[in-house]
């Protein structure tokens, strides 16, 4: 009886301690990820600012607060190129190609995490090997069975390709070896699901986390895609975010008001996506589920 | 078994290997474009511009040039239609897009645009520009007014014109007056250009602007500047019978441009960055090297409060050219007789050359026009308040066409990316050619080097 | 029931297939083509390739730029790679843990470098180094760290550095995303049974978080590998395409790249291209083995 209270006493003394150390850990920790997080973000801070200054502000001085120039920025970047139409495009094409990417980025590598068919090992190991190759080697390659296909200027040349993402399948497969249970899928059998409705209906939802963390990256990717799209897009009308931005630089003279306002313009709308997304696609559905 | 897989996947490896070689080898382009003989038995009755119609596609690399030649050209032939396409050539880009399209044999378009930097290289690209010496074009007869160093580097390798210019581009040294007579005590040409003429009043120029400035002024904006003038005005290429060799006027820069270095006596800044276009607006650097283009490209963009002001002034101590744009005919072009009329339209018809030289106050390669704008005395550049005409006019017989070579761009990006290294101090002068002889060998290995 | 499984086996191809095609035709076909072309001479015009068997291997084995740009590569990749790891693993298990607030803020910021074009990243660098007048420059002279301007591209460990620590600053928020998520997948009965016996937070990190990390921290070395070997954008952007001062930042790519493209060697440029592709399956392989050595497989 005694001995007990005395460890409830002692029990209580340590959490408080413990309460006031974790305290004083807390406040550096905070101080270091504040510290981190103003390195991180001072490159774009300086690129808005930069958007707001004139182009010699930027060429000749630091500048840390806002200048009068956005508008005239603004008005000379959309005589030079049509940014609202290359959202659209970028938009079309990042959209579609990242959502083919996961869908049967996912598919690929259920396939090759639950199903031990023949050859399984050595396909596997073609598609981590076509990860080790340079992109830039490739595009010879690539522009003759662009051309062979139809596909020069045109944006299936920049969605198709997206569908063979090495990376997402290498990632989703290490994650549905590691939260996917053989019993589920058996169950599953036992109950009658064909093997599509399982995949669909089952493994999908399980592994969510790991095709939400994936398709952030192919979105990116594709958005930020700039050495193909130039290669196969012949048309103005075509071109996506990142060519015109480029184009907005001028031939002469780097008009860099305008650059940055077409950069600010590019990132920013990914920012607040991520901004309103990151909780969600980090978070989780089936993990968080199980955490709480 | 694992083995036999391994040798089976090899095998089947090497067969994919085999076949894309022999494949690659035998995909010569069988269509090998037919000349149509167009019509050349008709009666000679020169057809009016009304008469042309019909859509042709346009390639070019810069978006303030590209659209406004092609409207030249629609306001002269109201029934046809050029779609302009602009792909800039940052990255190479432009060039990537243009080989691999020839390489495909098809998406080219029917005109398309070749920069100084790149022409020699595009028109010796089989399968890319057609030649335009040959019938139906017969080029050669219509090139008389042309400037014709503006000819010869349109001619590829066997002396057959492929593309053609509308402009010369002639430089001189563009300064900014009021530095000048502040600190040199004259802003007139002739007196600069005499302070500029040989290695050593260059320096000692420079030196005294820094001594009169106490130091605020320099010279030149970098030696990058300087160096564009140097390479225009060598008398050998850079590449002989396949030899590299280096002209003794380059090595007479690298001595110029190490004392301004070490001195001081000039700006440290690359040409085409961003502080570079800033400091022409400046009062710390008081001269850049500026062809024909320039004092629009270069000065009045950068400056434009004073682009009306004639700020600066142009001296010409050493004659020297840069840049230029070329256009000539597709081959692959299903349209070649409207091709070629917006391609002979632009560089040489002369009302349209007159036209485009006071709209644009481009030097235009036509002879009659320079000697129309050099006795007009009301043809005044307001940038510069001189007429450019009677700058650079005496200039466009000097210029030899012939120094020019398809590697030419290539050895600049190595010279000067060593001569950073040379003037950082890091190197010596013989090391400086060691290292410059080892890049080109890599960049070009087909070339000799001693 | 056997030959059931083996039906159901069979789906594993139909599941593959689509993937299949595509990697087949805009993927492997490529690289089969580049591969074909590293025996040839060919300046990437209409006129066809031409067969000079292992010429351009003969010269790539000898070649001083190549072997620079190999060491290059992987000194700028070592300098990027270790800290990147150090932040991405230190950073996933900070933020992982429930009770810090504004955790959501920070997991956004960090992993903002990562959404930026490569090629803007490298243009800002570009100036913030700009010698004489960068920022960087006009900042140290300003507080009187230096005298003279000093020119980060001229001097080798500077440059090198410049490049090392942008790649960094781009990648660690990645890095902390795929652990975080490789933390989520986790079992929440591990950490609890571990609580249940008294383990401390470096304790818990040890013997649970870091062995059940293990796939991932293998998929985040061989997927760096594979990054890092290739690196190309930022040094290309950096140093002008160059990889000065006297290429002592140029990278494998860099040179395949300028090899091929502005030089017109094609030929060669593909030579280069399946050099590296066998020096990073080299490297990732070497990876597996270390960091596979004594996991039990299942």
């Amino acid at each position: 009886m005694d001995s007990s209270l005395v460890k409830e006493k002692k029990f209580i003394k340590d959490k408080t301690t413990q309460k006031n150390k974790a305290k004083l850990s807390n406040i550096t920790l905070y101080i270091i990820l504040m510290g981190l997080a103003v390195l991180t973000f001072l490159p774009f801070y300086i690129m808005m600012i930069n958007a707001t200054r004139t182009s010699n502000e930027i060429a000749t001085q630091l500048n840390f607060l806002p200048g009068s120039a956005l508008i005239d920025n603004y008005r000379r970047m959309r005589s030079a190129v049509d940014i609202w139409q290359g959202f659209k495009n970028s938009l079309i094409i990042s959209i579609s190609s990242t959502a083919l990417a996961a869908y049967c980025g996912a598919l690929t590598a259920y396939g090759f995490a639950k199903y031990k068919f023949k050859g399984n090992k050595v396909l596997f190991w073609v598609v981590l090997g076509t990860m080790m190759f340079p992109a830039q080697l490739g595009l010879i390659g690539f522009f003759r069975v662009c051309s062979a296909l139809n596909l020069i200027n045109n944006r299936l040349a920049l969605i198709l390709p997206a569908i063979a993402n090495a990376n997402l399948v290498f990632f989703v497969k290490l994650y549905i070896d590691a939260a996917v249970p053989n019993e589920v899928i058996e169950s599953a059998r036992i109950d009658g699901c064909s093997e599509f409705m399982i995949f669909n209906k089952i493994v999908i939802p399980m592994i969510i986390p790991s095709i939400a963390t994936m398709s952030i990256f192919a979105f990116i990717q594709s958005w930020n895609n700039y050495l193909i799209p130039l290669v196969v897009l012949y048309d103005e009308s075509k071109y996506t975010v990142p060519i015109l931005t480029a184009m907005a630089k001028g031939v002469y003279r780097t008009d860099f008001g305008a650059v940055y306002v077409a950069v600010a313009l590019s990132i920013v709308p990914i920012m607040i996506a991520f901004l309103f997304c990151s909780k969600y696609i980090i978070g989780g559905l089936t993990a968080g589920a199980v955490k709480e | 078994m694992k083995k036999h897989h391994l040798k089976r996947t090899f095998a089947l490896l090497m067969c994919a290997i085999l076949m894309l070689v022999m494949f690659t080898g035998c995909s010569q382009p069988a269509e090998a474009p037919v000349e149509e003989p167009q019509e050349e038995q008709q009666e000679v009755t020169e057809k009016s511009p009304e008469d042309f119609t019909g859509t042709l596609t346009f390639w070019h690399f810069n978006n303030d040039e590209g659209p406004k030649l092609a409207e030249a050209f629609m306001a002269k032939y109201p029934n046809v239609t050029v779609e302009t396409q602009i792909t800039a050539d940052t990255d190479l880009a432009y060039q990537n897009k243009v080989t691999s399209s020839i390489r495909a044999g098809s998406g080219m378009p029917d005109v398309y645009a070749a920069e100084n930097a790149f022409v020699k290289r595009f028109v010796n690209l089989p399968g890319g520009f057609a030649d335009l010496s040959a019938a139906p074009f017969n080029a050669e007869e219509l090139v008389g007014n042309n400037i014709p160093y503006t000819v010869d580097i349109g001619r590829d390798n066997n002396g057959n014109i492929k593309a053609l210019s509308w402009q010369a581009c002639p430089g001189g040294i563009g300064y900014k007056r009021d530095l000048a007579l502040e600190y040199l005590g004259t802003d007139d040409p002739a007196e600069i250009t005499a302070m500029l003429a040989t290695p050593e009043s260059i320096i000692e120029t420079a030196r005294t602007l820094k001594e009169a400035s106490n130091g605020q002024v320099k010279l030149f904006v970098g030696t990058e500047d300087l160096y564009k003038v140097y390479v225009g005005s060598r008398s050998v290429p850079w590449v002989q019978d396949n030899k590299f060799t280096i002209d003794p006027k380059m090595m007479e820069f690298l001595d110029i441009a190490k004392i301004l270095r070490d001195e001081g006596l000039e700006g440290g800044i690359r040409q085409w960055t961003p502080t570079w276009s800033a400091a022409v607006a400046d009062d710390e650097h008081m001269a850049y090297a500026i062809p024909t283009w320039g004092i629009q490209w270069i000065v009045a963009v950068n400056d434009e409060e004073n682009a009306d002001a004639g700020r600066w002034g142009i001296a010409t101590p050493i004659p020297f050219y840069e840049g230029g744009t070329w256009v000539g005919v597709s081959e692959q072009s299903q349209n070649k007789e409207l091709a070629w009329e917006f391609v002979k339209f632009l560089a040489t018809d002369a009302d349209h050359l007159r036209d485009w030289a006071k709209a644009t106050g481009d030097f235009v390669s036509h002879l009659d026009i320079i000697d129309e704008l050099m006795s007009d005395n009301s043809f005044v550049n307001p940038t510069v308040n001189q007429n450019t005409y009677q700058v650079y006019g005496p200039m466009v017989y000097e210029i030899d066409g012939n120094l020019i070579t398809q590697y030419d761009d290539q050895i600049r990006v190595a010279f000067l990316d060593v001569l950073q290294t040379y003037l950082a101090g890091n190197i010596d002068k013989d090391q400086f050619l060691v290292n410059l002889k080892e890049q080109v060998q890599a960049d070009i290995p087909d070339l000799i080097i001693e | 029931m056997f030959s059931k499984k083996i039906r159901k086996d069979s789906y594993g191809y139909i599941f593959i297939l689509p993937f299949f095609i595509i990697l087949a035709t805009f993927i492997i076909y490529p690289i089969l083509y580049s591969i074909a072309i590293s025996f040839t001479k060919w300046d990437g015009s209409i006129i066809p390739p031409e067969f000079i068997g292992l010429n351009n291997y003969r010269r790539l084995v000898g070649d001083a730029f190549f072997l620079r740009s190999i060491r290059n590569t992987w000194i700028m990749w070592l300098g990027c790679i270790i800290p990147q790891m150090i932040f991405g693993l230190g950073l996933a298990v900070i933020l992982s843990e429930k009770k810090l607030k504004g955790k959501g803020f920070f997991r956004w910021v960090y992993y903002l470098p990562n959404i930026v074009t490569m090629a803007s990243v490298g243009t800002l660098v570009f100036f913030l180094i700009n010698w004489p007048h960068g920022s960087i420059n006009r900042m140290l002279m300003t507080f009187g760290i230096i005298n003279e301007p000093y020119n980060f591209l001229q001097s080798t460990l500077a440059a090198r550095a410049t490049i090392s620590i942008t790649l960094w600053w781009m990648w660690f928020g990645y890095s902390m995303i795929i652990f975080m998520a490789g933390i989520k997948a986790i079992p929440e009965e591990y950490f609890e049974a571990a609580r249940v016996d008294g383990a401390n937070k470096w304790q818990i990190f040890w013997n649970i978080t870091l062995p059940c990390l293990r796939p991932i921290i293998l998929y985040q070395v061989v997927t760096s590998v594979i990054g890092g070997l290739t690196m190309f954008d930022v040094p290309y952007i950096v140093t002008e395409a160059r990889g000065g001062p006297q290429t002592t930042t140029l990278t494998m790519v860099m040179y395949l790249y300028n090899t091929t493209f502005a030089n017109y060697n094609f030929g060669y440029g593909a030579t280069i291209g399946v050099g590296l592709f066998v020096l990073v399956m080299i490297f990732v392989a070497i990876a597996f083995k270390i960091i596979n050595k004594n996991a039990a497989y299942d």
